[in-house]
């Protein structure tokens, strides 16, 4: 009761004193029944969760690639056919429509009744291919909930909705923690994810959540902690191997290697050890291996931070690893001021995950890892006039050698504006939750049904019962 | 006899003073009088205008700037932010939405913006001294940028005025 009053009330966390906070936060790990005190004692858990986690000799990684700001994803897979999906999409984005030669046809036509033909951006050729040899499929009109909406519920404010619709920042931490009624979620999917299947892992320093993009939710708040690198450059201290710093190098191990009292203090020389450490044996274990043959376009930002996965992939044999998560980013899709760039940055995209599936194909891997996109949101429908804005539901694609591809999961929604999902100008109501596109790639990694629900994605029981009916969308080839 | 009549005579005080500070919320701060809030915050009775504001006082004022609007705006919706504390729990993506909402659409129906406004319509929301919506940028669940589009009416170029 208490340590609820403590989180609840912010003014009162900044008055507590240190010994206080020991107490209390001691408190909360014990006996609590929470979500909260569960993610914390996910570790504690960690063995008797390891038994119910499939024990495959297979390694498994999988690599998100955040698109950060909003994809405008309804001009890069639109219903193309004259006669149905194409007028109304005309008519909906106006003058940030594009010609229907501007995009390519792909796959079969949704089903009955809907018979609609889907094209894909044509500046995706790559995706296409992939696409069309059944390596890549899409997830349509995906977005965060906390539950089934309605258009109803949103009009008479009486539907539950996820915190911070429509912004940015909250949903991102939604996309990336499957949280969306946490203002401040503690750790991200991915996290909780690392937390149940790390024990698959060997031992080493290094983590098995390698972010190429910076500080994420998605990984961090679990016991393992997140690798982070730039995509041209591995983290080290600088000079540190260096012969005229040695004697700066000494002072610096005998002050970390030091006895501490002080908790904090042992705690923050133990993780600077620790992250010294990782470094070196980061670096050791991808110079020992053949550098990566696959050619990766160098002025492509997300090719390089793809190709720096495909490398510490790569090396998943001296870091001891079977399970690794990874995290890339590309951003600029916040499209308010202009379409423009839009294709080309689709374009850039496409030729980035193109050449990382290459990567894979060629370290014979290319059914053990698994690439998904994600982003804050869809965009509106109609335009602002010349950009779009922010909306909600939106579609996504996953890549991977295991993906059930060619084909289309979830409910690609009518463009016809005003209908049942639209809440205005074009934004559409997810038919398909976050949670439930998240939990196919969950129990692909290894993870059982039962902790997907209760320790992965606590929101995902609204949607789907992922116990009796197992994964919700079935993207993902659970025997590959 | 003499505490009697003290005690009518404070009677009669209390009832002439409350007659002359106007009816008063149950938080003791006053309101205007019902017919006041009809006309001042929409054609419900039941929507509590909350008083004066800098929205009210300055917004789209001769003697002000689109800058001085804007963070005025600004100041009206960290009001209501901090006194309907789930703010971000609504569904409120953009101007319309959000005006609408400080028009008293809200579940505490407390209006910190008046129904009728010259700058407002009501298909598109608040406008700019310049006749162009307001653009409210949703950055966080509490946090928003307010642009207006400046002298060329377009968003998203240079000559935007931009307050956060």
């Amino acid at each position: 009761m208490y340590r609820f009053k403590l989180m609840k009330n912010k003014q009162q966390y900044g008055r507590v004193n240190r010994r206080g906070f020991l107490g209390q936060a001691s408190c909360s790990a014990i006996g609590s029944t929470s979500l909260l005190s569960s993610l914390i004692n996910l570790r504690l858990t960690g063995s008797l969760a390891g038994a119910d986690t499939d024990d495959g000799e297979d390694y498994k990684a999988l690599v998100c690639v955040f698109l950060a700001g909003g994809n405008d994803s309804f001009n890069m897979l639109t219903p193309v056919d004259a006669s149905q999906g194409y007028p109304e999409y005309l008519a909906a984005r106006g003058d940030v429509a594009l010609p229907q030669t501007d995009f390519t046809p792909i796959g079969d036509t949704l089903p009955s009744p809907d018979g609609r033909t889907l094209g894909l951006n044509v500046e995706m050729p790559e995706l296409k291919a992939l696409f069309d040899s059944g390596k890549a499929s899409f997830i349509n009109n995906v977005g965060t909930l906390v539950e089934p909406v309605t258009k109803l519920g949103i009009q008479n404010q009486s539907a539950n909705l996820p915190l911070g619709l429509y912004s940015h920042s909250d949903q991102q931490l939604h996309w990336q923690s499957g949280l969306p009624t946490n203002r401040s979620p503690l750790n991200g999917w991915g996290a909780r994810l690392a937390d149940l299947l790390d024990d698959l892992n060997g031992e080493s320093q290094v983590s098995m959540n390698v972010s190429l993009a910076g500080t994420n939710i998605f990984q961090s708040g679990g016991s393992s902690s997140v690798l982070s690198r730039g995509a041209s450059n591995i983290p080290e201290i600088r000079q540190w191997n260096r012969w005229v710093y040695r004697h700066k190098r000494t002072a610096q191990e005998s002050i970390l290697d030091a006895q501490y009292q002080n908790a904090f203090e042992r705690s923050f020389a133990t993780s600077k050890k620790n992250a010294i450490a990782a470094s070196a044996e980061y670096r050791a274990a991808l110079e020992s291996q053949d550098p990566i043959i696959t050619e990766f376009n160098t002025s492509n930002t997300l090719a390089i931070q793809l190709k720096a996965v495909a490398e510490t992939i790569s090396a998943r044999g001296p870091l001891s690893k079977r399970r690794q998560t990874f995290f890339v980013e590309l951003g600029g899709w916040d499209h308010h001021n202009g379409l423009d760039d839009h294709p080309a940055m689709l374009g850039q995209v496409s030729e980035a995950v193109g050449q990382f599936y290459q990567a894979m194909v060629d370290l014979e891997l290319e059914d053990q890892v698994t690439l998904f996109t994600a982003s804050d949101f869809g965009r509106t429908l109609t335009p602002n006039g010349n950009g779009t804005d922010h909306a909600w539901g939106g579609n996504q694609f996953v890549v991977g050698g295991c993906v059930d591809g060619g084909k289309f999961f979830g409910d690609y929604p009518s463009l016809d504006l005003g209908n049942d999902l639209d809440t205005g100008r074009g934004r559409f109501i997810p038919t398909t939750s976050v949670d439930e596109y998240i939990a196919d790639l969950a129990l692909w990694m290894g993870v059982s049904a039962t902790n997907v629900r209760d320790l992965v994605l606590p929101n995902l029981s609204n949607f789907h019962d992922v116990v009796e009916s197992g994964a919700p969308l079935g993207f993902m080839k659970m025997d590959g | 006899m003499r505490k009697f009549g003290a005690v009518v005579l404070l009677l009669i005080l209390g009832f002439i003073l409350s007659r002359i500070g106007g009816p008063t919320s149950e938080g003791g701060g006053v309101i205007k009088g019902p017919e006041t809030v009809a006309r001042s915050a929409g054609e419900s009775e039941q929507v509590r205008f909350l008083g004066e504001n800098p929205f009210t006082l300055e917004y789209g004022k001769s003697n002000g700037d689109i800058k001085r609007d804007l963070e005025a705006l600004r100041d009206v919706v960290i009001d209501c932010q901090s006194l309907i504390k789930n703010f971000d729990a609504f569904h409120l993506p953009g101007n319309p939405e959000i005006i609408r909402f400080l028009q008293g659409e809200n579940p505490e129906n407390l209006a910190w913006i008046p129904a009728e406004h010259s700058l407002i319509k009501s298909d598109i929301g608040l406008l700019d001294r310049n006749g162009n919506a307001v653009f409210f940028h949703r950055l966080s669940g509490l946090q928003i940028e307010y642009r207006s589009a400046g002298a060329d009416g377009k968003h998203w170029t240079d000559d935007d005025v931009v307050v956060r």
